[in-house]
């Protein structure tokens, strides 16, 4: 199957409204294989060797006493509640109506592309605001909520996004009432500089505006 | 827990830097697409959890 089903464009499509999980213990497998920087198994794309023999080890159990049948499809529920399996090879429609099943028993759900869109997005944000980047990492969580926001299969998602929304917005919040601090304390242009620094870098979240407020309310110079 | 997404930002630097080391290590042809298979069981469970999607599991070799 892994030379004539997977690479199957129609698998593949199917594929992505499930998660796959690729098990093979052969002791001696074949060498790594180049791609770019990264070095995967000669047969499984974005696996290394030592994985999907690990995830054999760590799941033959669930779904075998004794030996395992190879190869056996399986599809399971989120929790691991196995729904079906079959024990043998299969053709690529037999497979994706498998998946198909699956997925119309556990749904509706988030596909693959728009999960792996979420969750580049937040991981864009992370890598920004480690770089001291907030206009960045604000940017990219607007770009993934703008995309999957409506969806509601993106829920769990889309709720880590808009949880780190709110985190910034509480951030630029804090750096105002400190900026509020610096001008009642005479320190007006160190304030000033503070609120302005909000309301370019938290543009669209709720304390950009109440920057904007601040700057228009602070004491005009003679 | 490693995220699901690493093969798929990996393979995205991989073609960007391709260039260079093609004349040099000649990489394997890296496919338009594939199947993204899950890192580990509990990393299949918590993003099939995330997603609201089954888990299709494959088995191909005992040892």
């Amino acid at each position: 199957m892994d030379s004539t089903v997977y690479p199957n464009k129609d698998v593949i499509v199917a594929s992505k409204t499930a998660v796959n999980v690729f098990c093979h213990g052969e002791a001696k497998h074949e060498a790594k294989k180049k791609y770019g920087t990264e070095e995967w198994c000669e047969h499984v794309y974005g696996l290394t060797c030592e994985e999907h023999n690990a995830i054999k080890d760590e799941t033959s159990h669930l779904f075998f006493k004794g030996s395992i049948s190879c190869p056996t499809t399986i599809l399971c529920m989120p929790d691991g509640t196995e729904i079906k399996r079959k024990v043998g090879s299969m053709p690529n429609k037999e497979l994706i109506e498998m998946i198909k099943e699956a997925a119309t028993k556990v749904g509706p759900g988030l596909g693959q592309d728009e999960y792996l869109f979420g969750k580049g997005k937040l991981k864009a944000s992370e890598d920004a605001l480690k770089a001291g980047k907030t206009k960045d990492a604000i940017d990219a969580l607007n770009a993934g909520n703008k995309t999957i926001g409506k969806n509601p299969a993106a829920k769990a998602v889309v709720d880590q996004i808009k949880a780190e929304l709110e985190k910034l917005n509480k951030a630029g919040l804090d750096l105002i009432a400190k900026a509020k601090e610096d001008v009642a304390a005479g320190k007006v242009d160190e304030g000033k500089k503070a609120l302005l620094e909000v309301s370019k870098n938290y543009k669209t979240l709720e304390c950009a505006k109440e920057a904007d407020k601040e700057i228009a309310a602070l004491p005009k110079a003679k | 827990m490693r995220l699901a997404i690493a093969p798929a930002l990996l393979l995205a630097a991989s073609v960007a830097l391709a260039g260079d080391r093609d004349k040099k290590e000649k990489p394997g042809t890296i496919p338009p697409d594939f199947i993204h298979w899950a890192h580990s069981w509990e990393e299949a469970k918590a993003e099939a959890k995330e997603r609201n999607v089954p888990i299709h599991v494959a088995f191909h070799k005992d040892g």
